[in-house]
């Protein structure tokens, strides 16, 4: 500790070792006050915590271009001139000791409305996108985030579709027809089969996951149905796991109906039926099933897309409440109503830009269903984009913190997901959730990105989708600029 | 408190249990480490919010959003061409079936196409003009389906219940046919399928959603929360740097605890100094470690503040001051306190889910408790990854970043929704390396399929062997930290 600098004005290495013009002001602003509090520092500890401004982390000051920025300072510093304000907002009482000494310094201070960091769109606009680049928090959030998770969520389902499944036979039969079945059961795709001795043993299996499920065949199976006596298998799959068990049954259904349909032939044919006629007639009513947009009903083909817009809109969300925060952390949160639309556009800006990356390169290296309303799916990142930026606009300045965001925000997108209707009907939802799911911008995100892109709807088929984006985001900032408004009051009152 | 050390050119030194710089027991120290936590927690609400209404909302409202956990009813159109009493007779049973309901007849595609892309109908049932000619003819007469696939679970429900339906209205006509041609009706059926098939579903008879996937999804979100908590607790004292002020506070059993209600609204890079501010005179002097001896920590004298020049500057307010030694045994037993208030919440949430998940599918008494015993296994290892996570960055903001990165598709690679075998091989590995994966394995095996405890055994001693490895990583990590206090305060 002893190698610390003794002198103030020598510049702590802060993060990116580099120091703006704005701390070195500071810096030197402080040295008469150090100074003058060293000689009683041992007696009073209370002064000399104001010092450390000069410590503040501040990749995101070196964006505010104006060399007058020290200035721009709230209106309640005109009391304690250049003590950090966020000491006094907190301990006024502290405050006040300083207050003497400072005095004459007060009039480099201007009116309230010097708080606005951004007064204009393009101040807004540009200062915002500065900050994104240079920021490496928000950088990594709204840029590599998004675009690492482009490769990484779609990464478990690259089979798409579930084959091979491993499941077991229980042949107390061992009989040609029993042999025949486990054969044509080996033989469908969807399964794989390994052979037990008893039913215990296939249920241990079971319950060490080694198989999803088994087919008894029972002692006598052969003989009953040669002798057209009522006989029947039994398959077992583990429902644990829906989709395993459905792969299983359909393999194992298959695999019985087609030796089943074998024999009906075979008996018909022997009761004096044509070969052909006894051929058709197996299944009177056979059901041909056309899944449409996703053809291959590929498992990723199905989620990703959805998830593709939570994902934008949590890192947007995150990466937005993490700028904000900042700024207010160093007092650089207030914008007039031209600069917050010049930060969302910025923001939006960004997003957009991403979300090109998915709708152009991440469904097409995936091969989903993709691209069927192209125009129709940038108009609605157009809307979707501006949206969750304000409501991560609105959220920074509730949070108040660079961290606090990510903290309460990441575990939010499996409630979200489950809440926009997509993977669970809407209908099974409880009628006051039906409502609280319009809270959140991706509700209309996945549904109407996927009805455009992935199904190819028309901007009027999902219009409902983008009027309540549109609503949303027009309460989102009407909110932001009326917490600004409120919070702005609360300082200046604390400070009189 | 030393301030004689933190020279960065000299890192402390690392002990394993020395008593001498302790200066407590390790009761003390883990007692000290739960109070200076619970009194953050009494004024930092945000951090509250974390270990108890979080959690709770998140449980009670995924198992809301699940509560009618039997998907019924999904909108279907029919086209019927044939207009018999076949084709009318196969309408009614499909808005009979209780998977689907029959929103609309139509009459042309385009209808139907406009509904489907309108989600008014997820799928729609073609019934041809000949489809009772063929019937009557003993032809074979295929209807269709089609299907909304991109909304994978609605069409998958779907074809399930049209198929069920198709099925029946298939046998029926057949066993008609065959009775026709003379046979008894019970012959009838036989020669329909010589070969009956038999499908049951085990542990999940009904296709419960509650019970396949509020029940697993709610562990997932626990384990994403918890990383958050270890995560910050641990990274929030590096962040503000007061991470070696938390050292000195849990070892030295008279040092007073912060003003957490005042630090609360300082800004991350104030705290410090404001801590520091705080603390009397006494504690800002040099401590001279030979001559203590006695259990409990007395500030060095006047006179020895002369040994050491210049006893306090001002510019080392708002500087980390380094302890001079480190002990192991303190430090992981200060962590645990750290961190107690959330293992002692979670086990509560743990208890609730339990009771939430026994409530729809009854478990046994030996199944119930490994379950939890592996939850909090589970808990403790997110609590300390999210620990790991920031000691290794040493910055809070990376730390959460590379926390959601892991946690938040973890419910994806567990298998529950996609099976792990139909995986890559790397994604597989993955999977593996996943705690949640082998936690959703015990919880599935215990708590549904109702599997002898013995199966479990192997995978919770997993676990617990990871618990241990990962507190010993942490603890690590954290003498990393002690050893490196200029990279402190990274945002």
């Amino acid at each position: 500790m002893s190698n610390l600098p003794l002198n103030p004005k020598q510049p702590h290495e802060d993060n990116d070792g580099a120091l703006d013009t704005t701390q070195q002001g500071s810096s030197n602003l402080h040295t008469g006050l150090d100074h003058e509090s060293s000689q009683q520092a041992a007696l009073d500890p209370a002064p000399l915590y104001k010092k450390p401004l000069h410590q503040d982390p501040t990749d995101d000051s070196s964006i505010n271009q104006d060399p007058l920025s020290q200035d721009k300072l709230p209106s309640h510093q005109t009391d304690a001139a250049h003590c950090d304000a966020s000491h006094l907002r907190a301990e006024p009482a502290l405050s006040s000791e300083s207050k003497g000494p400072s005095q004459p310094r007060s009039s480099v201070d201007k009116k309230p409305t010097a708080m606005i960091s951004h007064s204009s769109f393009i101040e807004g606009f540009l200062g915002t996108l500065a900050l994104a680049f240079k920021d490496k928090g928000v950088l990594l959030m709204l840029i590599f985030a998004p675009i690492i998770y482009g490769f990484f969520y779609p990464w478990p389902y690259g089979s798409e579709v579930v084959q091979q499944v491993p499941v077991g036979v229980v042949d107390y039969d061992h009989s040609k027809l029993s042999k025949t079945i486990t054969r044509y059961s080996d033989a469908h795709p969807n399964i794989k089969v390994t052979p037990y001795l008893t039913q215990t043993d296939a249920l241990n299996a079971l319950y060490d996951e080694q198989i999803a499920g088994y087919l008894i065949i029972p002692r006598d199976l052969d003989k009953d149905v040669y002798a057209s006596k009522p006989a029947h298998v039994s398959i077992l799959g583990n429902n644990s796991y829906f989709l395993l068990n459905k792969q299983l049954q359909l393999g194992f259904t298959t695999a019985v109906s087609t030796v089943s349909a074998g024999i009906e032939i075979k008996r018909s044919v022997a009761q004096g039926a044509y070969m052909p006629t006894a051929k058709v007639s197996t299944q009177a009513v056979p059901l041909r099933i056309d899944p449409m947009f996703n053809r291959t009903e590929g498992y990723g083909a199905y989620v990703v897309p959805a998830v593709a817009i939570l994902i934008l809109q949590q890192t947007l969300l995150m990466g937005t409440s993490l700028l904000i925060g900042t700024w207010y952390e160093n007092k650089k949160q207030n914008a007039s109503i031209l600069g917050w639309l010049g930060r969302i556009g910025a923001l939006s800006l960004i997003t957009f830009t991403v979300a090109c990356f998915y709708y152009g390169w991440v469904f097409n290296f995936q091969n989903y269903s993709r691209g069927h309303n192209l125009p129709g799916t940038l108009l609605f990142m157009a809307i979707y984009a501006p949206t969750v930026a304000t409501l991560g606009c609105l959220l920074g300045l509730w949070f108040k913190e660079r961290e606090r965001g990510m903290q309460i925000l990441i575990f939010s997108s499996l409630p979200m997901f489950f809440l926009s209707g997509y993977p669970w009907p809407v209908t099974q939802l409880p009628e006051v959730l039906q409502y609280v799911r319009w809270l959140f911008p991706s509700t209309s995100g996945m549904n109407a990105s996927v009805q455009l892109n992935q199904m190819g709807a028309s901007l009027s088929q999902v219009s409902s989708y983008l009027y309540h984006l549109l609503a949303l985001w027009l309460m989102c900032f009407i909110l932001l600029i009326w917490v600004q408004h409120r919070q702005i009051k609360r300082t200046t009152a604390e400070s009189i | 408190m030393s301030a004689s050390s933190g020279n960065h050119s000299t890192p402390p030194k690392i002990v394993f249990g020395d008593k001498d710089n302790r200066k407590a027991s390790l009761w003390s120290v883990f007692l000290r480490s739960a109070c200076y936590e619970g009194r953050f927690l009494q004024h930092h609400s945000w951090d509250f919010v974390m270990l108890l209404w979080l959690p709770l909302a998140t449980i009670l409202s995924i198992w809301w959003i699940f509560s009618k956990p039997y998907i019924v009813d999904l909108p279907i159109g029919v086209i019927d061409d044939s207009r018999s009493a076949y084709s009318r007779t196969l309408t009614r049973y499909l808005d009979a079936s209780p998977d689907i309901k029959v929103e609309q007849l139509y009459t042309d595609m385009a209808q139907v196409n406009e509904d489907i892309l309108t989600k008014k109908i997820y799928g729609v049932v073609i019934i041809p003009s000949d489809f009772a000619d063929q019937i009557n003819k003993a032809a074979p007469s295929p209807i269709i389906l089609k299907v909304n696939a991109q909304y994978g679970t609605h069409s998958g429900i779907i074809q399930k219940g049209v198929q069920a339906v198709v099925g029946t209205l298939s046998a029926g006509v057949e066993i008609k046919r065959t009775v026709k041609q003379g046979s008894y009706i019970e012959q009838a059926k036989i020669s329909y399928s010589p070969i009956g098939v038999e499908r049951i579903s085990l542990f999940n008879i009904g296709a419960n959603y509650q019970q396949f996937l509020a029940s697993t999804v709610i562990p997932a979100l626990l384990h994403i929360l918890a990383m958050i908590i270890g995560a910050t607790t641990i990274g929030r004292e590096i962040r503000d740097k007061t991470f070696s002020q938390w050292y000195h506070t849990i070892v030295y059993p008279d040092m007073p605890y912060p003003d957490f209600k005042a630090l609360k609204h300082l800004p991350p890079a104030q705290k410090l100094a404001k801590m520091q501010a705080d603390l009397d005179a006494s504690w800002q002097g040099p401590i001279d470690y030979n001559a203590l001896s006695i259990q409990t920590f007395v500030p060095t004298s006047t006179s020895s503040l002369s040994a050491v020049p210049a006893p306090i500057s001002t510019t080392q307010l708002g500087q980390p001051r380094m302890p001079q030694t480190v002990s192991i045994l303190a430090l992981v037993v200060g962590l645990n306190g750290k961190l107690i208030w959330a293992l002692l919440f979670y086990m509560m949430w743990a208890g609730l889910m339990l009771l939430l998940a026994v409530s729809v599918h009854p478990a046994s008494a030996a199944a119930i408790l490994i379950v939890f015993a592996a939850f909090i296994a589970l808990m403790m290892i997110s609590l300390w990854v999210g620990a790991i996570f920031t000691l290794n960055s040493y910055s809070l903001r990376m730390g959460l970043s590379s926390t959601g990165f892991v946690s938040a598709p973890s419910f994806a690679f567990a298998g529950v929704t996609f099976p792990l075998l139909a995986m890559s091989e790397g994604a597989q590995r993955w999977a593996n390396a996943l705690p949640l994966t082998h936690y959703l394995r015990i919880h599935l095996t215990q708590l549904q399929m109702s599997a002898p405890v013995s199966v479990a055994l192997p995978t919770l001693a997993g676990l617990i062997v990871a618990v241990v490895v990962t507190l010993v990583l942490t603890a690590l990590l954290c003498i990393r930290a002690f050893k490196n206090p200029q990279r402190w305060g990274a945002r």
